[in-house]
């Protein structure tokens, strides 16, 4: 399955293949990025990280805050 | 926030402190042997009584119930990556990421030693706002100067 992934803050939009019985941590993961510091959006809305990938509009939002 | 809290009669400032928050500010004290300064984050003599009431919920819990609420904001401190609280950080997020719990169990420990810690310096009045302070400059002021010199 090709998905389209956009990462905030950044306006980064990356297109990946994935598998498709993959988790949303898995994906993120993928990416390089550690699930402890995002939240996942499907279609705007918050999804556990552990449920499989669906296709549509993904977001990986990064919760990170200044220092 | 101490001036204002004692303009309205506050008797407590609560902050918004997750566990994040509080777990790094443990470690990093732990990693600059600052013990004084560590002690110091839990309140100090002569400022209003600080509480922190998210101070066991995740960052990124704290971050999806703004989500949900419409609360929150996705821009990041320009500051952040400057600092050894980004670093510490990445390091408790892998941490978390490969033992659950980490950030909790930090916190947890502290609480049992942080009372035979010393309170250290007394406090004094920042030269420029007349605020309370531990050296000559408030942290407030000192901000403020560094971000108008850039």
């Amino acid at each position: 399955m090709r998905i389209t992934v956009r990462v905030l803050p950044g306006k980064i939009e990356k297109r990946v293949n994935v598998s498709n019985d993959i988790t949303y941590e898995s994906l993120v993961t993928q990416l390089k990025i550690n699930p402890e510091e995002v939240l996942v959006l499907k279609e705007g809305k918050s999804v556990p990280i552990d449920d499989k990938v669906e296709e549509g509009e993904i977001t990986i939002l990064r919760v990170i805050s200044g220092g | 926030m101490d001036g204002r809290a004692k303009e309205l009669s506050a008797t407590k400032l609560a902050t918004g402190h997750n566990l994040d928050d509080e777990a790094q500010t443990i470690l990093m004290n732990y990693l600059k042997g600052d013990m004084e300064k560590l002690r110091r984050s839990d309140g100090e003599h002569g400022f209003i009584k600080r509480i922190k009431p998210l101070r066991e919920v995740l960052e990124r819990e704290v971050a999806l119930y703004g989500l949900l609420e419409g609360l929150i904001d996705t821009s990041e401190c320009p500051y952040a990556e400057q600092s050894l609280r980004w670093n510490v950080r990445k390091m408790l997020n892998e941490f978390e990421s490969n033992h659950p719990g980490t950030k909790y169990a930090l916190v947890r420990g502290y609480e049992k030693i942080g009372r035979f810690l010393p309170m250290g310096r007394t406090l004094s009045t920042c030269e420029r706002c007349g605020g309370g302070c531990t050296g000559k400059i408030c942290k407030a002021c000192e901000l403020i100067e560094m971000i108008r010199s850039k």
